[in-house]
């Protein structure tokens, strides 16, 4: 240990990583792309060198993210909303679908539940809504009426020990997508009337960058897409072209859905525990 | 063949003046007229050699014809867009291909995207219209006008465009793809000839 370096001997104490160059390789190809990537490198498959295509074949791959998005790889886009006074708030306009709706705890989304059974209510009065959220007590009338989602406490004096015993989907607060409206309906109480939504996007916007993995559907898609409707052109060809569309997002997703050998011991080790015995 | 325009009239010329042009054709056109049927022949020709690129998916002959032009880029003021003025109409040719390339002249690589003369209202509504960078442009007889996506400043234009034979000066230089010179000679020549006369004797007029 002495004949080493009083820097070796700190890199070994601190187990720190090795020395050298830590910096990544100069003059890798980018991982993230643009959309007009996808028709250029197309269009050389093709070897077509004129731009005349170029506008058509740019809403195609336009389309084809767009599909992925719904179907293959969503675009996950969170949208920090405060709620009105009615209880609404209205939807980005690039919403498809949501994966989390929930209120902002502690750095994580702790979500709120869904409740079909909310009556949609899109009255308007000078283009306000009107609509009153439904509270009972201070809580959400659908459900039990009594349970707390969060740990036990004191209310009024009380101790109020954390629900036991009692199924799922019981929340403080509830929501009802009302999409052809474009707004949320909430029920119950919001902290702070401040709501997180991580929706589904469609991902496609000015500057928008696709990852490479998306390239290839991409570009079987819209090899597909711009002879699908040639009538011209053979049911075979269009049949053959179709079928490496779907090959290539059938690999899109094999790639989405892989997992490293630490998660699966993550989710492996999750459900080891100890418990106390007699 | 890789000659003037002023030459292969010259050699046509020559041509039907002695060797094997037809007798009722030798020596009775003048220049003048034979650049007008060199023009319809070779139109014809350039058609073909794109039918050809077509066919084996290779345009390299086809850019043999091409000229390049930088034009200055004007101002339509009823319209409210910008344009340049070609030179010429270019040889109508499918899916506008004569006009092979516009750009700005010292960026090529920013090349503008041809459209259709009435795809603007499609475009319009739909994403590519909003979202995309490219500026695109389209023909109008002997204008091309651009888009609101033109580059700020841009005051030139480079096209590069498959032109007539009848805007060529005569000192241009003409290049006929191989396989192609006898055909020349002699589409000019059939062109040129006066149809067989019909022998009046053959014709029934006679009611039976």
């Amino acid at each position: 240990m002495n004949d080493l370096t009083i820097h070796e001997q700190e890199r070994l104490l601190y187990n720190l990583p090795p020395d050298g160059n830590q910096t990544t390789p100069k003059g890798q190809l980018a991982a993230m792309v643009p959309l007009d990537y996808v028709v250029y490198n197309l269009q050389n498959d093709m070897q077509d060198y004129s731009m005349q295509q170029y506008q058509r074949l740019l809403q195609i791959v336009i389309n084809g993210v767009k599909q992925l998005r719904l179907y293959g790889q969503p675009a996950i886009q969170v949208y920090y909303a405060q709620i009105n006074e009615a209880g609404i708030i209205k939807l980005p306009p690039d919403y498809l679908d949501y994966s989390k709706i929930g209120i902002f705890i502690h750095g994580q989304v702790v979500t709120l539940s869904v409740n079909n059974a909310m009556a949609l209510n899109r009255a308007q009065v000078c283009s306000v809504d009107i609509r009153t959220m439904y509270k009972d007590n201070g809580f959400a009338i659908a459900g039990i009426n009594d349970g707390y989602y969060f740990s036990p406490h004191y209310f009024g004096g009380q101790y109020v020990g954390g629900l036991y015993g009692a199924g799922g989907g019981f929340n403080t607060a509830y929501f009802r997508i009302d999409k052809q409206a474009q707004q949320i309906q909430f029920d119950g109480i919001i902290r702070a009337g401040q709501v997180v939504i991580e929706y589904e996007s469609t991902g496609v916007s000015h500057g928008t960058l696709i990852p490479t993995e998306l390239i290839e559907p991409l570009k079987t898609w819209t090899d597909w897409q711009r002879l699908e409707r040639d009538d011209r052109v053979a049911l075979s060809v269009k049949q053959d072209k179709r079928q490496q569309y779907a090959n290539a997002v059938r690999d899109l997703r094999s790639f989405n859905n892989k997992f490293t050998k630490s998660q699966y011991l993550d989710c492996l080790y999750r459900h080891y525990k100890q418990s106390p015995k007699h | 063949m890789n000659t003037t325009k002023e030459q292969l009239i010259e050699l046509v010329k020559r041509k039907l003046a002695g060797g094997d042009a037809p007798g009722s054709i030798r020596g009775v056109y003048s220049p003048q007229e034979i650049e007008k049927y060199l023009d319809m022949v070779f139109d014809d020709m350039i058609y073909q050699t794109w039918v050809s690129g077509y066919k084996f998916n290779d345009f390299s002959q086809v850019d043999n014809y091409v000229k390049t032009f930088t034009l200055d880029i004007k101002y339509d003021s009823d319209r409210d867009e910008k344009y340049v003025q070609l030179v010429t109409q270019p040889v109508p040719l499918p899916n506008n291909f004569s006009i092979r390339q516009v750009s700005p002249p010292k960026n090529q690589g920013g090349s503008f995207a041809f459209v259709d003369n009435t795809s603007q209202p499609i475009f319009t509504h739909l994403e590519v219209g909003n979202i995309g960078d490219v500026c695109s442009c389209y023909i109008e007889g002997q204008r091309i006008y651009f888009d609101d996506k033109l580059p700020v400043g841009l005051a030139k234009a480079m096209v590069k465009m498959i032109v007539p034979f009848s805007s060529l000066k005569d000192t241009d230089s003409v290049t006929i793809p191989g396989g192609n010179n006898a055909t020349i000679f002699m589409k000019v020549c059939e062109m040129m000839q006066k149809p067989p006369k019909v022998n009046e004797d053959n014709m029934v007029t006679k009611q039976v």
